[in-house]
């Protein structure tokens, strides 16, 4: 095996918003819906 | 390695299943490169051998015992997670594991639920140790692309979920232990 510093690829920053991981992204962001959802409960 | 941007086997892609127009070859995502397309894979061979793949038998036995025996029902238990080949396609796929190069990876848990669902095997508890911690099961978050990816239909997504469930139980499990946690 070699003896230079192993190079690893950047990962992309915005990996989240390419087709593959959109559903996870969604159900994710869903999480916004509910806080917004309880932090109107609590003011209730 | 990459075709056109997703992990895929190349000796299993053909052109004709691919889009007509330039094909973009890449070495595996979240792997450090060796050269060309070429990656080190001396991390993802420790990860599998922190689990300890193979079966621990639960008390020693010889030849003269003869073969273990198991019914349909139990080699049902762990045969889909059997088939895994060790592409990397799954580490390749997670982004946990290129944001966290230590996560112990989709791979290793589905190999981990193979030999820990077993019933020949006696060391579910060595192995839930190696997933407990930082790095372990908890830091998956579900998002599923490494069940999609696979070309063995393992779905390590589906065990890494039931390695949760495991560490979950093992971890309330121990306050009923002699000794309690420790």
């Amino acid at each position: 095996m070699s003896e230079r510093r192993p190079y690893r690829r950047p990962m992309n920053p915005t990996w989240w918003a390419s087709p593959p991981y959109r559903a996870y992204t969604l159900c994710e962001l869903s999480g916004v819906a509910v806080a917004i959802y309880g932090a109107v409960l609590l003011q209730a | 390695m990459m075709i056109n941007g997703k992990p895929r086997l190349a000796c299993n892609t053909f052109l004709r299943h691919l889009p007509p127009g330039a094909v973009t070859i890449e070495p595996l995502d979240n792997f450090p490169i060796e050269r060309d397309l070429v990656v080190t894979v001396g991390d993802f061979v420790k990860k599998i051998e922190s689990i300890y793949p193979y079966i621990i038998p639960k008390e020693p036995r010889t030849i003269e015992d003869g073969p273990y025996l198991q019914t349909p029902a139990q080699l049902a238990a762990y045969e889909s997670f059997s088939d895994c080949i060790n592409c990397m396609l799954c580490y390749a796929a997670c982004p946990q594991f290129g944001e966290n190069p230590d996560f112990i990876g989709p791979g290793a848990m589905a190999l981990l639920k193979r030999y820990n669902g077993d019933s020949r095997d006696g060391g579910q508890q060595k192995r839930l140790d190696a997933i407990h911690g930082e790095n372990g099961v908890w830091s998956c978050t579900a998002v599923g692309i490494c069940s999609e990816v696979c070309p063995k239909h393992v779905d390590p997504a589906n065990a890494v979920n039931q390695n949760k469930t495991n560490s979950a139980f093992d971890f309330f499990l121990r306050f009923l232990r002699p000794g309690g946690a420790r």
